[in-house]
């Protein structure tokens, strides 16, 4: 028995005019050169490169934050420039909120974390280990993913003072990185592991996993070790699929 | 006859008059007179003795008559006749003397008016044949055996045989075969002596070890002869194309290998290709299909020598991606003269829907579809909402004509066919209420429908 209308569906016709390219991200080519990639799972095509001297990037799908020598680049969805920072020198991590907006960034050069705050980065803390990985928990937490002997650890933040809150350890672990929503990747040994809650959804590798790096909220570039192939893998509770990007010469 | 040559051995002087006659060696010139010594050769030898004719007058001289006579020799081309030679200049031609027996030889060399005596001695000696299709051929000293092309790693004979021709015992003393790639009878005890009129017959075998020309010397009591071939790349293995999946559509990332129907006998490179006809004339390329690394739609592979498959950059396999464009792959490989392909054909299929997202806001939701249509053609959308309790809700299904939308993205995307679509709905009531839809996508080849996607 159908319910009374809840859907208003006049609009749904004029609502189509929205089909366009599906657009996966922005990825750093061999080259460090930054491209953009469109396409879908086992089928992606790849772009003309939009800047050079890339050191780090990073994806939402909606923003793009690029570290090169010595700047902070955000890119809009369609890869124009939105705006730009002064930054250390070297690599760097970046984290978005739930929305796809700029976050937290974290250099290596410097070990400082910032947070991203009324168009600014302000600096929260520093966290002397290897960071891997970082992401918002909430409006007032952060999450980041530091080497530590063996494996790796968790670290909770508090933004506000920069206050570590909890420490929790992966002697297992050897590299991982957490989305905005959450979820956590992990690789152990030959095997990539997402965790959602309690819900663990497992892909078996070819080889161990080496770094990664988001290319969008859904997909992770993964590199993994002896194979010069730049992989991507679909983050998707229940289901992860591994793919091969293009490697497109100089 | 007597006189004939009386008169002949006395007046040289006068009737060399017209032209000078000289015997050329290499570079130097000898001089002639009444009578020429070409020298010694076996008996089973030819020699060729160059003479040059020389004009020293300021005005031309006509050569009317060349001839020699006498057994053994013989001039193997002659000029042509007549003919005239430019004031101060020259003209060379070549008497050959060739034996069929040991002994004294001389014969009588005429130019126009002008004879010479020419003396030449054949000594005693073995004589070497090469047996070929049932024929022989007397070999002269310093004369090219040629072995052919054969491949590097295979082998071809050559028989020869060697001869007494004398009315004595000869001692065969020497009988060697030196040179990369040739390889000669194996005679432990020599001497060894040979009846007259008793022949020997032996094997050379020529077997490159390296692409080019070679060159080997068989030597036979002294008198050297020439061997020759030419070292070729060995043919190389058929390829074969092998796909995973075997037999792959739209939307996929194929494996393929090159497998070689025999192990490769010498490295080699080759070259695999993708050519795409789209199924529809005209549709725009695809940018998705080629191979991933290197990005493109050729790829070279390297056959190591003993391999049984193809290596691209060191893998034993290189990765393709199909494309959303209905149509035709054809993979091309070649190695060496051989062009083998293979052909996927991607035929035309519904739509397919890769990922759903479904937002809400207070007012409405947000559907966010990806997936392709490798028709290009989807013509309708069908929306079906339900709420917590899996009832459906008002006003059931949602038809969508949506062939003019899709038409205007698809005529200007050079992505193949996938698409990103972007649906709203605008909800009045509770927006909570709604937690899954079914979708339905209608192209050319069919209609595919999505159930329950739940958010």
């Amino acid at each position: 028995m159908r319910r009374s209308a809840v859907l208003l569906i006049v609009a749904a016709a004029a609502a189509l005019g929205q089909v366009k390219p599906p657009r996966i991200g922005f990825f750093q080519d061999a080259q460090n050169r930054l491209r953009p990639l469109w396409g879908l799972a086992a089928n992606f095509i790849v772009g003309e490169p939009l800047t050079e001297g890339v050191i780090s990037a990073a994806c939402s799908g909606q923003w793009t934050l690029v570290k090169r020598q010595a700047e902070v680049l955000l890119l809009d969805e369609e890869g124009q420039l939105a705006a730009r920072w002064e930054a250390p020198a070297g690599s760097a991590r970046f984290a978005f909120d739930a929305l796809g907006y700029p976050a937290l960034a974290f250099f290596d050069t410097t070990h400082l974390l910032y947070r991203f705050r009324s168009q600014q980065w302000q600096p929260v803390m520093a966290i002397e280990e290897e960071l891997l990985s970082l992401a918002l928990l909430d409006a007032d937490h952060a999450a980041a993913i530091v080497r530590s002997a063996p494996g790796l650890k968790l670290l909770r933040i508090l933004l506000d003072g920069g206050q570590l809150e909890s420490v929790l350890e992966w002697p297992r672990a050897e590299t991982a990185l957490m989305t905005a929503e959450g979820w956590l990747l992990v690789a152990q040994g030959e095997e990539l592991v997402l965790l959602r809650g309690e819900v663990a959804t497992r892909l078996r590798l070819p080889a161990p996993a080496e770094t990664f790096y988001q290319l969008s909220r859904d997909w992770v570039a993964i590199r993994l070790e002896g194979d010069s192939v730049l992989r991507a893998v679909r983050l998707r509770p229940g289901e992860l699929s591994l793919d091969c990007l293009a490697e497109v010469e100089p | 006859m007597r006189r004939w040559l009386a008169s002949l051995l006395l007046a040289p002087a006068c009737l060399l008059a017209q032209f000078q006659i000289v015997l050329v060696s290499g570079d130097t010139e000898r001089p002639t007179g009444a009578v020429v010594d070409l020298g010694a050769i076996d008996a089973g030898d030819l020699l060729d003795a160059r003479f040059r004719l020389r004009n020293p007058q300021a005005a031309g001289a006509v050569l009317d008559s060349v001839a020699v006579a006498g057994a053994g020799f013989s001039i193997p081309v002659p000029p042509p006749l007549p003919v005239t030679i430019a004031a101060r200049g020259a003209l060379d031609f070549v008497v050959r003397f060739e034996p069929r027996a040991p002994g004294a030889f001389s014969a009588v060399l005429t130019v126009n008016r002008t004879s010479l005596i020419l003396r030449a001695i054949a000594t005693a000696g073995l004589m070497l044949w090469l047996e070929e299709g049932g024929q022989r051929v007397k070999l002269a000293a310093e004369s090219t055996v040629d072995f052919g092309s054969v491949e590097v790693g295979a082998a071809t004979t050559r028989r020869f045989s060697i001869q007494n021709p004398a009315q004595t015992r000869l001692a065969l003393t020497e009988l060697t075969v030196t040179g990369e790639g040739f390889r000669g009878p194996d005679v432990p005890h020599l001497p060894v002596g040979l009846e007259p009129g008793a022949s020997q017959v032996f094997e050379v075998v020529f077997s490159p070890l390296r692409v080019g020309a070679a060159g080997g010397l068989l030597k036979l009591n002294g008198r050297s002869f020439r061997l020759s071939g030419q070292g070729l790349n060995p043919a190389l293995p058929k390829p074969e194309i092998l796909l995973d999946p075997p037999a792959p559509r739209s939307g996929q990332q194929v494996k393929v290998k090159v497998r070689l129907t025999r192990p490769a006998a010498s490295a080699a490179t080759g070259e695999l290709s993708i050519r795409f006809e789209p199924a529809t004339p005209g549709v725009p390329d695809d940018a998705a299909i080629g191979f991933l690394a290197p990005a493109g739609r050729v790829v070279s592979f390297s056959v190591e020598r003993g391999a049984e498959e193809a290596l691209f950059a060191g893998r034993s396999e290189t990765v393709m991606q199909t494309g959303t464009t209905a149509g035709r792959l054809v993979l091309t490989a070649r190695l060496g003269s051989h062009v083998e392909q293979a052909t996927i054909v991607l035929a035309a299929q519904p739509p397919v829907v890769d990922a759903v997202r479904v937002v809400r806001s207070r007012t409405a939701l947000e559907l966010n579809l990806v997936g392709f249509d490798n028709t290009r053609s989807i013509s309708e959308l069908n929306f079906t909402f339900f709420d917590r309790d899996g009832r459906v809700l008002e006003p059931g299904a949602i038809k969508v004509e949506a062939s003019s939308e899709f038409s205007r993205y698809f005529a200007g995307s050079t992505l193949g066919g996938v698409f990103a679509l972007r649906a709203i709905f605008p909800v009045s009531g509770d927006v909570n209420v709604v937690s899954a839809v079914d979708i339905e996508l209608t192209n050319a080849a069919g209609r595919t429908r999505i159930n329950r996607v739940s958010f």
